[in-house]
């Protein structure tokens, strides 16, 4: 069973087409990677399933549902949670708020403390800056606020854009060992984008490759992790 | 002013400076009036148009420039007796020196602070002028005599064909301007002042320069008023002429330089119009024309005909083309010459 | 001694004025980003509101509630048809917008009203209260006693509230409170909705002094104006403090400099502006914003 569906998508931004003819997959609870080159489009899938694009060809659903019209507030109602590239951090919130902001849909009752139990359980320095100004966090506290955010709507689904951009490797490390613990834990099912493809290939099921926005590899990434031509021939390493 | 260049937009302008030349040979003497205090606003306006229309600094401070140039061209002529002809260059630079004073404080800042500030300072002419009556004349004002016709021109001939003249050469010096390289330098730090440094362009600089442009059209534009009003007095250069200065600008056309002499017809006109049912319609008008304006046709009735092509050619292939900043300008309207009752302050 | 008391607490109550009409342009820069150069002119219709109340019978202080809540209508409305339409351009066409609103506003108060001043009764008894040899209005006293309840009241709502919170968030970054399913669109409409209201307020308290008129606010809005620029556009509280402060400097210099006079006054918003401006653009509580490409 797939959580995601996405068949034959194009589209792009109003001058320039982006995405051409992208077709992938994601299983219930799965994790998968999205790689490739600068450029290639990662970014604007991402947008494109949450209703960050206004034009789009071709077919997007959602569990069933068709995501052909989707805005924003809807995909996070539906359960898609967005954690963008440059993390979108509240600056002038605090830590505690900046997750009370990612909760909105819980109400408030106590699903919302419980839930912030959960992320506090999972990354426990932000409980530690709970009532810090989140502008004044370190790059990688900041990654663990924008999926703490992210983990406050009980997704089914969590984007992933870059999530180890400016981090230290030991950070990135451990930060990919919680990821891959939150989707046992919570069974939420994770489109990872990441330009860091060795780690991205451990902690995901399957990978696909994408270029000028179309996917011109897939498959299990074990399979891609260990052919070596493979990898030498798209991702560079 | 892509369009000046074209040979079309030239020939049009020319032959509407023609027309324009010879209407006060068959006009009244208080239609003639009328007209040349289109000429006059279509000055402050155009000053504007390159300060808010290229650069994108905003300013309701033209009416205020105005009246500093107003009462430079008074003063002159009562105190020394300065022939009305030279006290046009005076009026401009000492408007143009008081543009210096407000721009170096405030241009360094983010845009809206201009506003803050102008909106502020029209607010003080009036008093302080009020406060020093040996110089200014206080709240009556000062009078001045009506410049003498030449030849066999009447005095309401003459000023008009002067107003015109300055104004061509106003229209001719911004068209030069906004042609030259200091034009994309203008509109690059409209668009985006970080960018426009990053690129090399001195932006404190240029916005320092259009204000002073600006300025310096407000104060000649001035100094032509209290030849044809023959008075200045303390509370007719307040927020109502700055915020219809500023209203003219953006129906114009903000951005294109013919758009000056439409916003300027309008700002005459519609008091005299709203005036026969409500004075207080003006303001309504104003306003609704200038939302109208900014949220419909980005290039104001100017650009009109541009924006009206741009909608049918999107809706025809269904692409969705972001609307260019830089229209082809359609060319001027002539301004109604049947003008006939007198002019309404907003306020 | 006794006179400058006077004179300091007659500045407050007038710097309270503007800091409630300043607290309502913030609120709008907070939630948008846009000066809304119409908050002086909307708040005189809030005020032509209150008075039509008030002249229909209705109790004074019901009045000015009642036209918050219209206000809060007006608010949400201008947001949605005139603001909205803009949003997606440059931050000057908004602001275009908003003097467009000026004019156009002016101008229907002047057709529906008309243009004479009309009389506002005042919230406060007119009695005065002896302390410590000088003799202080009572209405200067509420005034006071208005803006800080009203200060307490947004602080409670952005402070304590989910909603305020929110409000904080979209205003801050409208696409992670969108991501989080929030209702953007309608928190920003909400913003501009509560800054009407507040400005109704201002409207019931300067009214007394200025009378009812369509150009009733525009020194009011230019002293409002300096209060937001001397506190820092985006601190509810700096536009409190910018408002007493220079309500206390104008009642202060004012009477004790001859040349500035009562003529003159108008003189010492601009000084503040100006110095403010040269000084720290910020403001006294404003943070300085990082420029962005
Ligand atoms: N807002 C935008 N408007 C127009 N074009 C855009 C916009 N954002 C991205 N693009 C273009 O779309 C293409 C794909 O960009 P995208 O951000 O999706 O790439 P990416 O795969 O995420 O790259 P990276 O690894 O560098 O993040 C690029 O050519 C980019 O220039
Ligand atoms: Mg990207």
């Amino acid at each position: 069973m797939n959580v995601l569906e996405v068949d034959d998508l194009s589209g792009g931004y109003s001058a320039t087409p982006v995405l051409r003819g992208l077709t992938f997959s994601i299983p219930e609870g799965g994790v998968v990677a999205l790689l490739g080159p600068n450029g290639a489009g990662k970014t604007t899938t991402l947008r494109a399933l949450t209703g960050g694009l206004k034009r789009t060809s071709g077919r997007m659903s959602f569990g069933g549902e068709d995501l052909a019209s989707i805005r924003p507030e809807g995909a996070a109602r539906l359960g898609i949670a967005h954690v963008p590239e440059g993390r979108g951090t509240l600056a002038d919130l605090t830590v505690e708020e900046n997750l009370r902001v990612g909760g909105y849909l819980l109400g408030r009752g106590t699903a919302l403390t419980e839930k912030l139990d959960v992320c506090f359980g999972y990354f426990p320095i932000l409980h530690e800056r709970r009532k810090q100004k989140a502008g004044h966090l370190s790059g990688g506290e900041q990654q663990m606020l924008a999926i703490s955010r992210a983990l406050m709507l009980q997704p089914r689904l969590m984007l992933l854009d870059e999530p180890s951009l400016g981090l230290a490797p030991k950070i990135t490390q451990r930060l990919f060992e919680t990821l891959g613990v939150i989707n046992k834990e919570q069974e939420t099912a994770m489109l990872l984008v990441e330009q860091n493809a060795s780690l991205a290939l451990d902690l995901a099921s399957r990978a696909f490759v994408l270029e000028s926005g179309s996917v011109v590899l897939g498959g299990d990434a074990s399979d891609i992790r260990d052919d070596e031509e493979l990898r030498r021939a798209y991702l560079g390493y | 002013m892509k369009a000046l260049r074209s040979h079309g937009a030239k020939l049009a302008a020319l032959v509407l400076v023609l027309v324009l030349a010879v209407v006060p040979f068959y006009e009244t003497p208080y239609n003639n009036n009328q007209i040349t205090l289109i000429f006059i606003f279509a000055m402050a306006i155009l000053g504007l148009n390159l300060l808010a229309g290229y650069t994108g600094q905003l300013s309701v401070a033209q009416s205020l420039l105005l009246g500093i140039g107003g009462y430079t061209a008074a003063i002159l002529v009562t105190e020394i007796e300065m022939p009305h002809l030279l006290t046009i260059p005076a009026a401009g630079f000492v408007a143009m020196f008081f543009g210096w004073l407000i721009a170096m404080p405030v241009l360094r800042l983010q845009g809206f602070y201009l506003m803050v500030v102008t909106l502020a300072l029209v607010f003080v002419l009036s008093p302080v002028v009020k406060e020093f009556p040996s110089v200014t004349g206080g709240p009556e004002g000062l009078l001045i005599d009506a410049p003498e016709g030449v030849g066999t021109l009447a005095t309401d001939q003459y000023v008009y064909l002067v107003a015109l003249a300055v104004g061509v050469l106003l229209f001719a010096l911004a068209a030069r301007l906004v042609n030259s390289a200091h034009g994309p330098a203008m509109k690059a730090v409209r668009d985006n002042e970080v960018v426009a440094e990053a690129i090399g362009i001195k932006t404190t600089r240029t916005k320092t320069g259009a204000f002073l442009f600006a300025s310096a059209f407000a104060g000649v534009a001035g100094s032509l008023y209290v030849q044809v009003i023959g008075y200045v007095s303390p509370d007719s250069f307040g927020i109502g002429l700055g915020l219809a200065l500023f209203a003219g600008a953006f129906i114009g056309g903000i951005g294109t330089i013919a758009g000056a002499l439409i916003g300027a017809t309008f700002v005459q006109v519609v008091p005299l119009l709203a005036g026969r049912t409500d004075a207080s319609l003006t303001g309504v008008i104003y306003g609704t024309a200038v939302i109208v304006s900014i949220m419909a046709f980005p290039e104001g009735l100017a650009g009109l005909g541009a924006t009206v092509n741009k909608r049918l050619r999107k809706r025809s292939t269904g692409t969705s083309p972001t609307v260019s900043p830089d229209p082809p300008t359609a060319p001027a309207a002539t301004p109604t010459t049947s003008i006939s009752s007198s002019r309404n302050e907003t306020r | 001694m006794g006179a400058l008391l006077q004179d300091v607490m007659s500045g407050l109550a007038a710097g309270s004025i503007y800091g409630a009409l300043a607290l309502a342009l913030v609120f709008v820069f907070r939630s948008t980003g846009v000066v809304n150069f119409a908050q002086g002119e909307m708040a005189m219709i809030s005020t032509y509101i209150s008075l039509s109340f008030y002249n229909l019978g209705v109790p004074l202080l019901a009045a000015v509630v009642l036209s918050m809540a219209c206000s809060f209508l007006i608010g949400i409305t201008v947001e949605r048809t005139l603001i909205r339409p803009v949003a997606g351009r440059t931050a000057h066409a908004a602001s275009i917008v908003t003097v467009g609103l000026f004019l156009a506003a002016n101008g229907i108060a002047g057709y529906v009203w008309g243009v004479e001043p009309r009389g506002f009764p005042s919230l406060f008894s007119r009695e005065s209260v002896g302390l410590g040899g000088a003799r202080i209005a009572v209405a200067d006293l509420g005034a006071l006693a208005v803006l800080v309840v009203l200060v307490f009241l947004l602080f409670l709502l952005f402070e304590k509230t989910r909603v305020g919170l929110m409000m904080r968030a979209a205003a801050s970054q409208p696409a992670s409170a969108r991501m989080a399913g929030a209702p953007v669109s309608n928190l920003l409409m909400s913003g501009w909705g509560i800054s009407a209201a507040v400005g109704a307020v201002a409207g019931a308290l300067i009214a007394p002094a200025v009378f009812v008129s369509p150009g009733m606010m525009g020194p009011v809005f230019i002293y409002a104006l300096a209060a937001a620029a001397l506190g820092g556009l985006s601190s509810p509280l700096g536009a409190v403090l910018g408002g007493w402060i220079i309500g206390v400097a104008e009642a202060v210099i004012a009477p004790r400099v001859d040349f500035i006079g009562s003529q003159l006054a108008i003189l010492i918003p601009l000084t503040i502006i100006f110095l403010v401006l040269l000084l720290r653009p910020a403001g006294l509580l404003g943070v300085q914003e990082v420029k962005r490409v």
